[in-house]
């Protein structure tokens, strides 16, 4: 899953090394404007509809808080 | 309506819809700073319907209109109310995102008396190259308060407030002490243009790009855009938002090397007015 996840923010923003270990919103590397596109492609990546309750800034700072959204809202 | 007079109360408003747990849709996203200055001058209230808050932040003529929702539906039900309750207030709603994520709020709003005011693009330019020229010419210097207050002029003769949303004086004169507003003046009082930025991590924005439309075509947007440039040599991409119709202006952000993204604000207004 990480590795899908990597793959998706690259084609997202390909200028960005997402396998660094920094907080990407706090780094500049996603905005709130870049969180709106990244759930639509990770909803048709993984067949989820994230809930709108969890798309807030932190859920997106790092690989692993994405990964425990995707998990909460059922993708395995 | 209900003045806010802490963040705390926006971040009640937003956990009681969240509460619901039906869905959470918005306009609105939550920037603590900006929050604060709006409620140390009174300048935003609130309005609560059945499954919706309203943020009303207030503007000479006009009020910004951000909402907080549990879905499309139920927020059409309470748009309806809640213009009903203020029939000669002119509201300007910002809807961002790409245009089949937003053309059925568009649509609901449009069916309630709203238009589409004009749109912006996103655009994003990607460093390939990193420059080390040094742009501190003499005509270039970096906003002092004085200074400060002629691009807050500036801004309000030439910008258009409802598409713009043009900065509180507040907010300029933070960004003088930030380095953050560059201008240029041939005789070093007279500003015959400027430039306003942030930088975030790994991005910078280009919030505002002016030159007097007395001294175009005299290369000074050019050299603001290379002090840009060098400002934010450390940041990867960097970002600007402009009018979509616009096409001269997109035609030059495209010469220095900005292409577009699909992400849009489409800027609606309850008045049948069109952005010239």
């Amino acid at each position: 899953m990480n590795e899908k996840i990597i793959s998706i923010l690259t084609e997202l923003r390909p200028e960005f090394d997402f396998t660094e270990p920094v907080n990407f919103i706090e780094s500049g590397m996603l905005d709130s404007f870049d969180v709106f596109n990244l759930v639509t492609s990770l909803d048709k990546e993984f067949g989820i509809s994230i809930d709108g309750m969890d798309v807030l800034a932190e859920n997106f700072s790092s690989v692993e808080k994405i990964v425990s959204l995707l998990h909460k809202n059922g993708a395995y | 309506m209900k003045s806010v007079s802490s963040p705390d109360i926006i971040l009640g408003l937003i956990q009681k819809i969240k509460q619901y747990r039906k869905g959470y849709y918005t306009n609105f996203f939550l920037d603590i700073p900006k929050i604060q200055l709006w409620i140390s001058l009174q300048l935003i209230e609130y309005e609560e319907m059945e499954e919706t808050v309203f943020l009303l932040r207030k503007n000479s003529g006009f009020i910004n209109l951000f909402f907080i929702t549990t879905g499309i539906s139920e927020f059409s039900g309470d748009i309806d109310h809640f213009l009903k309750k203020y029939p000669d207030k002119i509201f300007v709603i910002d809807l961002v995102g790409s245009f089949s994520q937003m053309s059925d709020i568009q649509n609901m709003l449009q069916d309630r008396g709203f238009y589409n005011y004009t749109t912006l693009v996103r655009m994003n330019k990607i460093n390939s190259d990193h420059t080390n020229d040094d742009y501190k010419l003499k005509s270039l210097s970096y906003a002092d308060k004085l200074k400060g207050f002629q691009v807050f002029t500036m801004l309000r003769d030439y910008f258009d407030p409802y598409a713009e949303q043009l900065p509180l004086i507040e907010e300029i004169y933070k960004w003088t002490g930030d380095s953050r507003i560059i201008t240029y003046s041939d005789d070093l009082q007279t500003i015959q243009g400027f430039l306003i930025f942030d930088l975030t991590g790994q991005t910078s924005y280009l919030r505002y790009w002016f030159v007097h439309p007395e001294h175009r075509e005299k290369k000074i947007g050019s050299t603001l855009i290379r002090s840009f440039f060098y400002e934010s040599r450390d940041t990867k991409r960097k970002l600007f938002w402009v009018i979509e119709s616009n096409e001269n202006a997109i035609k030059r952000y495209e010469h220095y090397g900005f292409k577009r993204e699909e992400l849009f604000d489409y800027v609606m207004i309850n008045k049948n007015m069109k952005y010239e």
